[in-house]
């Protein structure tokens, strides 16, 4: 998926963030206002479902679709073995927003360390 | 295909414009306007001049109070660096300008700070606007020089230059006013606005890029001092071989905007209204400063739930900005919105939509229908219900 339609891409948006339905909210926040947060949960078979709101810059929209998109249907052997930082060049992203991929990657480790509780 | 909503970074060259720019570059007017041994530089020279009578007419000056610049970043630092440096004989002076004024001014200002004069930065009211009474009240006995812009090019406030002119000449202080935004756009008088400095730009009027002038009036023209030396073009106030094609360029562009002034304004006022029509079914939003006394081809809009970047991403076919031209390439927040009292979520969520003659009313209420999606898209996914 290119940038522009991950940005416009709404598969995995959280559409109501107050009905949860036994997902679970892990939320990042960077120093500039920019946010993320994920909803997940783990199926009957170990597998994951992955939600998302996210509050920024064109960048963390697109990255954040596009890796929420790959999040699915995985164990969490599979999640933590995701490097985030591969994803850079997908969209291109400019070195001066590589700070977008911390918030990721630290919403991912808190989703994981949550579905790992659960 | 993307529609142009940024008129107030730029405009596009008029075809009349390009038409005279083409024609004196193509005839025998090639020649340098300094060059009068022969028809080349006096064909040159005639053009030059005649421009020069058309800018004066369209602000009520005399042609030889006009002086051709690059435009007006450098009309701006020529009125305030070389104010100072004709005026400076290690006496007191002191200045004052506002937080509203563009980059050129601010960093004149801090230069002539250094160099140890005092300069008082005036805060704008509420709405964006520069009060007489507060401009007054931070005027001390050494007040020399009032700089203060017409039009702002990020909300479209309209300042009382008349107000503030009188005011000035009364108390003998020079006044210069940047009108880089408001030139041709809206009624400028120099005499009736007691106006002693003008800066002028050529492209945010349909002209072309690279000139520009500055008004100065007969009894303040021994009062600068140059600032670029070198041919003594322009009476020795400004060296550099005049640009023949650019000058009547912008002069044709001040021509044209004269004939058009009022039919311009009346079409870009009918532009906002029906944008702001559209925009009015939309929740949480704001027009930063006042409707009342701005310039309708400038609307500075609010979103402070946003980020402007993602709204302008996500208007892909429209040209809009995040605030001035000069300014949007950092990712320092607006001085001028931060003047005005606004926080940082207001200022990232400000989005700059300009409109300019050839904007179509469709083009504004379908602007403002993207606008509206764009809103609605980036508020789902921050999981907003609507």
């Amino acid at each position: 998926m290119n940038q522009k339609d991950a940005f416009f891409d709404t598969k995995y948006v959280m559409q109501d963030s107050n009905t949860k339905d036994g997902l679970i909210e892990e939320q990042t926040l960077s120093s500039n206002g920019m946010w993320l947060k994920l909803f997940s949960r783990l199926d009957s078979n170990g597998k994951s479902e992955v939600h998302y709101n996210v509050h920024g810059c064109p960048h963390l929209i697109a990255i954040t679709s596009i890796i929420i998109g790959d999040l699915q249907k995985k164990t969490i052997q599979e999640l933590e073995s995701l490097n985030i930082n591969e994803y850079a060049d997908t969209i291109d992203l400019p070195k001066t927003k590589k700070d977008r991929l911390f918030l990721l990657e630290d919403a991912l480790k808190g989703c994981i360390k949550h579905l790992k509780k659960d | 295909m993307t529609t142009y909503l940024d008129f107030a970074s730029t405009t596009p060259m008029a075809p009349e414009v390009i038409e005279k720019m083409h024609a004196v570059m193509k005839e025998d007017s090639f020649g340098n306007p300094s060059s009068l041994d022969h028809k080349f530089g006096l064909a040159a020279k005639k053009i030059v001049e005649r421009s020069r009578a058309e800018v004066a007419d369209l602000i009520n000056a005399n042609p030889d109070e006009i002086l051709w610049t690059s435009g007006a970043t450098e009309s701006n630092n020529l009125a305030i660096v070389g104010f100072h440096q004709f005026q400076y004989k290690n006496q007191a002076m002191s200045f004052l300008t506002s937080h509203l004024e563009h980059k050129s001014v601010i960093e004149c200002m801090d230069l002539i700070k250094a160099l140890g004069s005092k300069v008082s930065f005036i805060k704008p009211n509420d709405k964006g606007r520069i009060d007489l009474e507060t401009l007054s009240n931070q005027m001390d006995e050494d007040a020399v020089f009032v700089s203060c812009m017409h039009v702002n090019n990020e909300t479209g406030i309209i300042n009382d230059i008349e107000e503030i002119g009188k005011f000035c000449r009364k108390n003998e202080i020079i006044f210069h006013v940047d009108a880089a935004q408001s030139i041709g756009k809206i009624p400028v008088d120099v005499d009736d606005m007691c106006i002693d400095l003008m800066s002028m730009s050529a492209h945010k009027v349909y002209g072309p890029k690279g000139v520009g002038a500055l008004y100065i009036n007969k009894k303040s023209i021994g009062r600068v001092k140059s600032i670029i030396v070198g041919g003594g073009q322009e009476r020795g106030m400004r060296s550099g071989t005049l640009p023949t094609h650019q000058i009547v360029g912008m002069a044709t562009a001040y021509k044209l905007s004269k004939q058009r002034m009022h039919e311009d304004l009346e079409h870009i006022t009918q532009c906002q209204n029906s944008f702001l029509k559209k925009l009015s079914n939309l929740n949480d939003w704001k027009i930063n400063g006042s409707k009342e006394h701005s310039y309708p081809g400038i609307l500075s809009i609010c979103f402070p739930d946003l980020y402007s970047e993602s709204l302008i991403y996500a208007m892909e076919d429209f040209a809009i900005s995040r605030g001035s031209a000069c300014s949007s390439d950092h990712d320092e927040p607006s001085h001028v919105l931060k003047s005005m009292g606004l926080v940082d979520d207001e200022i990232n969520g400000t989005i700059r939509i300009s409109f300019g003659r050839t904007t179509s009313i469709e083009q504004a209420e379908l602007a403002a229908s993207e606008l509206i999606k764009a809103v609605l898209h980036l508020r789902k996914l921050k999981g907003c219900s609507q």
